[in-house]
């Protein structure tokens, strides 16, 4: 802008002064050729002045010879018009070339002759006229001979006046025209000269402009783009809500399902328990009322019944308690150590017989069911010794890790492991991967371990080298 | 030892209480027990009077899972009795539920005294005397 401002005020200033110039030049041409032209028509109007006062004189001469010659007073008459012509037109021209004293001296001189040759030609007339004298005397030019030589005179000079203010009057244009060309030429160059330095300027701002408009163009695309952009967005976003609504409706069935499959179990195991428990009470009184009917092979008839009765018995109260987790109570914060130390006591005796190593470091508080947090670490741990051998002695690593939304959760051993193709069998209901006799159990512990997981929407899994031991891994959510 | 006066069992279930009065007998602390096998039927012998006198037992033991009036339900109605004609002492819900919401349900009625899952065993009888009829252990 500095730039433009400086450039700007440097030209504009030499194009002002020019034109001022030149308008001042072509007044003072107009006032000069004004003046030259009337100093011109001037002259010209004494000349044609002293024309005329010759032509008058002319006629005075006529007038006179005529009246000499004839006597006739028409002729007298005639002279006198033309000496009052004279007389008028000599004193304007007296005032036409009062500004000139060597001219106006000259007309003096004539005019002193004139007055001289008219008082002698009026001496002739009073003298009287007679035909005799006329005779006698030769008739001579009264006024003509020598006037006429000092009109001429007259003449040249105004002509030679004329000659030179012609002169002057082309100079004069000539200084005017050279002056209006040289000023045209400040002009045009200035102008050039403004048009140079702005032209860079003006390229800038063009070049300026159409980057602006480039970018004009650029953003308007990238808008364009960007409302592309957001359209697909928001597309995603509703498509998302949708996916989401629809998991949420499919979650709340899944929800209300597993409810009803509590339910059922809960129902089924409940009213299984009555008729078993009568099997198992009148079991009992036949026992203690024929003691004497259970003898040889009966008393194994007995034994076996009564197992089957027992094993039913705990399947079915299994059953009832995985229906039941997770309505014992609230979620609750629970201080994780002091689990572990509940857990350590209730293993007291085993933990000594065995020499169990149980290793942990300080573990975090949790928001969860604290019943069925206990019961998981629990079964973990007491599945992590019963599936031991008797002769190792049992090492247990718990180890966890903060993320933003889960605990994660480590317990290794150093057992007997599980072949990996059983990896996801292990957490089914009853499912056993061993025969009662090696290793007691319902195959309900991770059953529940995986149910009381989810419940803190969590995740559970294992991994494992068989023969050296076992990692389950599980998650609980913040 | 004194023995209790009466004994009422109120359950549905034939073999039940069949075996829960021998428990009862085999123990020797009652030589009357008095069997309903309804809520209604147990209040009527509640309100029935004899010479004047209604029955009163000394211990009752109620099932919750009943056709007609359930447990629930008696005892809503056992506690708008006169005093003269409920239980002496003690009533005790005796049930198939190991459900904690039936406990804590339980607990609200201050007629009970006591929450036990079948099947009554002797350490049930025990721990109801040491608890409520402790002279009679005398």
């Amino acid at each position: 802008m500095k730039r433009i401002r400086k450039v700007g005020l440097t030209n504009f200033i030499l194009l002002i002064s020019s034109l001022i110039l030149v308008i001042i030049l072509i007044g003072f041409s107009f006032i000069r050729n004004a003046t030259s032209a009337n100093e011109i028509a001037h002259t010209w109007k004494v000349k044609s002045n002293i024309s005329q006062i010759s032509a008058t004189i002319s006629r005075m001469e006529s007038f006179g010879l005529a009246y000499e010659a004839t006597g006739k007073i028409k002729f007298k008459q005639a002279f006198r018009d033309a000496q009052e012509e004279y007389d008028s037109l000599l004193t304007s021209l007296e005032n036409l070339v009062a500004d000139n004293n060597d001219q106006l001296q000259r007309i003096n001189i004539i005019s002193q002759q004139m007055q001289g040759n008219i008082a002698l030609f009026q001496q002739k007339l009073d003298s009287g006229y007679s035909l005799e004298n006329l005779q006698q005397k030769e008739i001579e030019l009264h006024f003509m001979m020598d006037v006429e030589n000092k009109l001429e005179e007259l003449i040249a000079v105004e002509d030679a006046l004329l000659e030179e203010r012609n002169q002057k009057f082309t100079i004069w244009k000539y200084i005017i025209v050279g002056a209006l060309g040289i000023a045209t030429i400040i002009v045009f160059l200035s102008l050039f000269n403004l048009i140079k330095k702005v032209k860079p300027l003006i390229e800038e701002l063009l070049a300026t402009q159409h980057e602006l408009e480039q970018t004009n163009r650029n953003m308007e695309k990238a808008l364009v783009e960007l409302k592309i952009l957001n359209e697909e967005k928001e597309s995603e976003i509703l498509a998302k809500e949708a996916a989401i609504g629809e998991a949420e409706k499919l979650n709340e069935s899944l929800i209300a399902k597993n409810q009803q499959l509590d339910h059922f179990a809960y129902v089924a195991s409940h009213d299984l328990q009555e008729p078993l428990r009568t099997v198992s009470n009148y079991l009992e009184i036949f026992q203690e009322d024929f003691p004497e009917r259970l003898e040889g092979e009966a008393t194994m008839y007995f034994q076996f019944i009564n197992k089957a009765v027992e094993r039913m018995r705990n399947l079915i109260s299994g059953l009832l308690s995985f229906s039941r987790l997770g309505t014992s109570g609230q979620m609750e914060n629970i201080d994780l150590n002091a689990t572990l130390q509940k857990i350590k006591d209730d293993f007291d005796t085993v933990i000594e017989e065995r020499r169990i190593i149980l290793e942990y470091e300080t573990l975090p508080v949790i928001t969860g069911y604290r019943m069925e947090i206990k019961q998981l670490f629990q079964n973990l741990i007491s599945n992590a010794i019963k599936f031991t051998e008797p002769q190792t002695q049992p090492h247990i690593v718990i180890t966890f890790e903060e993320t933003t939304n889960y605990y994660n959760f480590h317990i290794s051993d150093n057992g007997i492991g599980i072949p990996e193709k059983d990896f996801s069998k292990v957490f089914d209901m009853f499912s056993r991967l061993h025969s009662t006799k090696d290793y007691e159990g319902q195959g309900i512990g991770l059953a529940f371990c995986k149910k009381i997981v989810e419940l803190h929407l969590g995740n559970i899994w294992v991994s494992s080298k068989f023969g050296k031991g076992t990692t389950v891994h599980f998650t609980l959510k913040k | 030892m004194k023995k209790l006066k009466n004994v009422l069992l109120i359950d549905d279930s034939e073999s039940d209480n069949f075996y829960h009065a021998r428990k009862i007998k085999k123990l020797g602390i009652t030589d009357n027990i008095h069997i309903c096998f309804s809520g209604e039927e147990a209040l009527s012998y509640l309100k029935s009077e004899l010479d004047g006198i209604h029955p009163q037992p000394t211990l009752i033991f109620l099932d919750i899972n009943m056709p007609g009036m359930n447990g629930w339900e008696f005892l809503e109605e056992y506690e708008k009795l006169e005093l003269s004609q409920q239980g002496e002492v003690v009533l005790t819900m005796l049930s198939n539920s190991i459900d904690e919401r039936d406990r804590l349900r339980a607990q609200q009625f201050k007629s009970v005294h006591g929450f036990y899952s079948k099947p009554l065993n002797e350490n049930y009888l025990n721990n109801i005397l040491e608890s409520h009829f402790k002279n009679y252990l005398l």
